[in-house]
């Protein structure tokens, strides 16, 4: 078992793998550390750049972007007390104080070794735990599959916007979205207003850029032109960790490695809630002397190694039953749909040289991000400063190109600018983005699923409910209570503290 | 007009056009129209749920009036998203150079930006560079005009 995926790892190691990795790297750092610009918005902007790579190559391009826009995102957080991503909102308490105290330095290199170890550990639990845990996927047939389906949307777009109902109202509108087109079935045109475009379906690009990154370059025009954050200008740049830092840190760091990897696994709960609940279990473990809420650095080293332990686990759920484990998962999933690969045992079976090139890609990506933040540190910090009344146009441009690029067709931009104008009407009426795509790319599996399930119950469906001879759904409801139980638990709880955040944007994770 | 009432009149139109498609749908032979059938007979379901819920809960703030505010600076994304329309039309026409540098100009003035060094040493610095990245590296076509 221990051998199979090392086999992998040369393969991750080509030169193009390599070359993609450093370039999703400094690509996840740079717009991490901006505020505002989020990991799923850098995912979206680049899956039209991942068009014609082999699918291990583009998809280790967009982990790496992921894994280096959680731990970027800490650095407008720790110096300039704005989270680059919701998943560093609580670094910021810590980080800033400790900024603020001439120990900014101290604080970046605590956060760059909690999260290039956390992200490690986390990629290689998903290296051994995926694998075995993707043969519970050869239990599931077409009608527990469209249950999954709709746990799935239900669990990300209700922790996406708070709001259950509007969450799963998101989820149910993707999920019509995806019926649009040509029926395979009967060859009718569903829901197309006789517009040819919409003959062969809602693509998934112009779905993800438009719901990612068009409604958040709409969303960053608004406000004060001037508006961007000063202060960080002259500091020494070594970043490389301290044996001694650390060894005083070791416990709180596992705390937070360990919260990070656990939460991950959860469905939807991702870094913004593994963060609070590292914070969380850091303050209750305090000692005399701990001073959390004025600089504590054992407050930021459980915060930073959550949020970057939880990246790798994450990516658990989304590769074995196809139900991500956050808003960055969810996109990833879109993007591994564009790419022809379908999340499940099979993907395991029939294409172990992709599955785990992108594992080793996620893994080595998280050592990478260490070296180069070391190069790039200053550039972030600077980055911080660019206006964001230039960024959002430039989202635009790149979101109008990069759809072109990736489609050649002019019908796909007029789409996906429709898709940003609702993501951004969603943004404003607290409904979730991430659920529409979710909905887009479980649509076909759901519609498959509800339509062996109408044929098999001979039109009564909920009898399968009450099927209690079949253990598969007991096993089903026994895990979706879980999860909703665990839900409950560790949601979040507002900040009460002196350090109050204000989270930038919403599509985060 | 109050939130609540704001609530309750957009969950209207969502139950409007789920019945679009509850209706629309109803033709699709083959089990076409259950997917969109499930989606649309849940939303209304939530869709009533919620506006109970908003008038059952009858807090301060849902009792707040909405402040219709048509000013520039409230609508500056959606003047954004109508410029970029004219952008897509316009860069089939002149050409992805001329077109993106044109509208990186305009859009600063229109967003309030003043920093005119900063906006032209961007223009000159980012424009060849996606240029350079999609055209030359990805080998992906973009869009070409009379001008360049």
């Amino acid at each position: 078992m221990a051998e199979e995926p090392l086999q992998y790892l040369l393969l991750a190691l080509s030169w193009q793998n390599f070359g993609v990795m450093i370039l999703g790297v400094v690509v996840g750092l740079v717009i991490g550390a901006i505020p505002g610009l989020s990991p799923p918005m850098a995912i979206a902007l680049m899956t039209p750049v991942s068009f014609g790579m082999p699918p291990a190559t583009a998809l280790i391009m967009l982990v790496s972007v992921f894994a280096a826009g959680i731990y970027g995102g800490s650095f407008s957080a720790i110096l300039l007390r704005t989270p680059g991503t919701s998943a560093s909102a609580a670094s910021a308490i810590e980080g800033y104080e400790m900024t603020k105290r001439g120990r900014a330095i101290e604080a970046i290199r605590i956060s760059t070794f909690a999260s290039v170890v956390g992200g490690l550990i986390s990629g290689l639990v998903l290296l051994y735990l995926a694998p075995p845990l993707a043969e519970i996927s050869l239990m599931f047939g077409p009608s527990e599959y469209f249950v999954t389906a709709l746990l799935g949307l239900t669990a990300i777009a209700a922790v996406a916007t708070g709001s259950i109902m509007k969450g799963l109202m998101s989820g149910l509108l993707g999920l019509y979205l995806s019926t649009v087109g040509i029926d395979i079935n009967s060859g009718i045109p569903r829901f197309t207003l006789d517009i040819v475009a919409f003959e062969g379906g809602i693509g998934i690009l112009p779905a993800i850029i438009g719901l990612f990154a068009f409604a958040q370059g709409m969303e960053l025009c608004e406000g004060d032109p001037r508006a961007n954050i000063s202060g960080v200008s002259k500091l020494s740049w070594n970043i490389w960790p301290k044996f001694s830092e650390i060894y005083q840190l070791r416990w709180s760091l596992m705390r937070g490695w360990f919260t990070g990897l656990v939460m991950g696994i959860i469905p939807a709960a991702g870094g913004s809630v593994a963060q609070w609940v590292a914070y969380n279990w850091e303050v209750r473990s305090a000692k005399p002397g701990d001073k959390f809420g004025e600089g504590e650095p054992k407050g930021l080293a459980a915060t930073e190694g959550s949020n970057n332990g939880v990246t790798g686990t994450s990516l658990i759920p989304m590769f074995v039953l196809g139900i991500p484990g956050g808003i960055s998962a969810a996109v990833i999933l879109g993007a591994l749909t564009v790419h022809g690969l379908q999340p499940g045992d099979r993907l395991f079976r029939n294409n172990p040289d992709v599955i785990y090139t992108i594992m080793w890609g996620f893994i080595l990506a998280n050592v990478l991000m260490g070296f180069v933040a070391v190069f790039l540190a200053r550039i972030m910090a600077y980055l911080t400063l660019f206006p964001k009344a230039l960024i959002g146009p430039l989202i635009l441009i790149f979101s109008v190109v990069g759809t072109y690029a990736g489609t050649n067709n002019i019908a796909e931009i007029w789409i996906m600018m429709g898709f940003g104008i609702l993501g951004y009407g969603m943004i404003k009426y607290k409904y979730s983005p991430a659920g529409v795509l979710l909905g887009i790319i479980l649509g076909p599996i759901a519609e498959t699923g509800l339509r062996d399930l109408m044929t098999v119950s001979d039109g009564a469906p909920f009898s399968f409910v009450f099927n209690t001879e079949d253990p598969k759904w007991i096993s089903i409801t026994i895990i979706f209570l879980i999860f909703v139980a665990m839900y409950y638990a560790m949601k979040p709880k507002p900040w009460e503290g002196d350090a109050k955040i204000e989270e930038p944007t919403r599509i985060d994770d | 007009m109050t939130k609540a009432w704001g609530e309750g009149l957009s969950q209207a139109v969502i139950i409007l056009f789920c019945g679009w498609v509850l209706w629309t749908g109803a033709e699709y032979a083959f089990g076409g129209n259950l997917l969109s059938g499930f989606s649309a007979g849940v939303s209304i379901l939530l869709s009533l749920a919620i506006v109970y819920q908003t008038y059952r809960e009858r807090t301060k703030e849902l009792a707040e009036k909405i402040d219709f505010d048509f000013s520039y600076f409230a609508l500056k994304a959606w003047v954004m998203a109508v410029v970029i329309i004219f952008y897509v039309l316009l860069i089939f026409q002149l050409g992805y150079f001329t077109s993106t540098a044109i509208y990186l100009i305009s859009t600063s003035y229109l967003t309030g930006l003043r920093d005119l060094k900063l906006v032209v040493m961007t223009t000159a610095i980012l424009i060849p560079l996606m240029y350079g990245f999609f055209e030359l590296f990805l080998q992906a076509g973009l869009p070409e005009g009379i001008l360049i």
